[in-house]
């Protein structure tokens, strides 16, 4: 098929899930089951997170 | 086609646009609404309205063709000679700069009852149309593209419609095998361990080797951070040490009739 698309990143989504499942614990088939959208949405909502934690300790 | 088959791809966009066009718009090349019939398609673009665009990669017999980051908006065009809206899906490609490929999804007049399941099914009809043939001429009713250039704002105006944001749910083929592109990743912020809590260990000491530790037991103990700050209260160990003493003198005692 000529013309196609698509692929989100592998190497992505590896360190997005590992991101994730490290802060969260949460299981693995939970957290691949994730849409891209909502997995790029929590990995940035732990960054936030670890932000203020790090601001607070400076 | 079921419901069921349509829930794989669910758009949910969270503000609905307003988008000025042009009478006399273009019609966009083939290509690009093909690019935006698979983006559709894949399983990831249903929510990127709600976080904003994703890296998309284009491919092309098995080849990386291109990469953009593809954001999709539900809007209402609003021409120029008409008074009524028509719903459109407006597509920015980060690859086409100032451009928006605005998509109708009915007519110029407003959505009557049962327009909702009509531009779900064309959606659905679109994207089979557009995957298979890789054409749009053929596409019945009034579904076709345009595309409208635009200033960057998006040729935004003041305007909202009043009717609620569409759903729209259609089906998504297989998800094919991605490669391993350049694209932004989202951002990785850890957490920054706390001062006296790294493990500091003396530049001229070995690390232990493995099975060392089983060997000899207290090697790990060696390479333990000493704990810091911890006061210790010299009388009551001593009191502990002595009663426990005691303990085993009674004890010794009492196993020779001593007492």
């Amino acid at each position: 098929m000529a013309g196609g698309v698509l692929g989100y990143p592998l190497d992505l989504i590896y360190g997005e899930v590992a991101f994730i499942a490290y802060h969260f614990h949460w299981p693995l088939a939970e957290v691949m089951a994730l849409e891209h959208a909502d997995r790029r949405r929590w990995v940035e909502e732990i960054s936030q997170i670890n932000d203020r934690i790090n601001e607070d300790r400076t | 086609m079921k419901d069921d088959e349509l829930a794989l791809l669910k758009t949910s966009f969270r503000d609905v646009r307003v988008a000025a066009g042009k009478r006399h718009a273009q019609f966009c090349p083939a290509a690009s609404a093909v690019r935006f019939g698979h983006a559709l398609a894949s399983r990831y673009s249903p929510k990127i309205a709600l976080q904003g665009p994703l890296p998309m990669v284009f491919r092309r017999q098995n080849k990386v063709s291109g990469q953009t980051m593809v954001s999709i908006r539900q809007g209402f065009h609003y021409p120029h000679w008409a008074v009524n809206l028509s719903h459109n899906i407006l597509i920015k490609l980060s690859t086409a700069p100032g451009l928006e490929f605005h998509f109708a999804m009915g007519g110029p007049s407003a959505p009557r009852p049962g327009t909702h399941s009509l531009i779900r099914q064309r959606i659905v009809d679109f994207l089979e149309t557009s995957i298979r043939r890789r054409e749009f001429a053929e596409i019945p009713g009034r579904f076709w593209r345009r595309r409208v250039e635009t200033d960057g704002v998006g040729g935004e105006a003041s305007h909202m419609p009043t009717q609620p944001p569409l759903v729209w749910l259609t089906r998504a083929p297989s998800l094919r095998q991605s490669v391993a592109i350049e694209v932004p990743p989202v951002r990785y912020v850890y957490r920054q361990l706390p001062i006296g809590t790294a493990r500091t260990e003396p530049a001229d000491s070995p690390a232990p080797k493995f099975g060392e530790s089983l060997r000899n037991p207290t090697a790990g103990i060696a390479h333990a951070p000493a704990p810091k700050d911890i006061p210790i209260d010299v009388n009551r160990l001593t009191d502990q040490v002595i009663q426990a003493i005691d303990r085993r003198i009674l004890a010794y005692r009492e196993r020779i009739g001593g007492v």
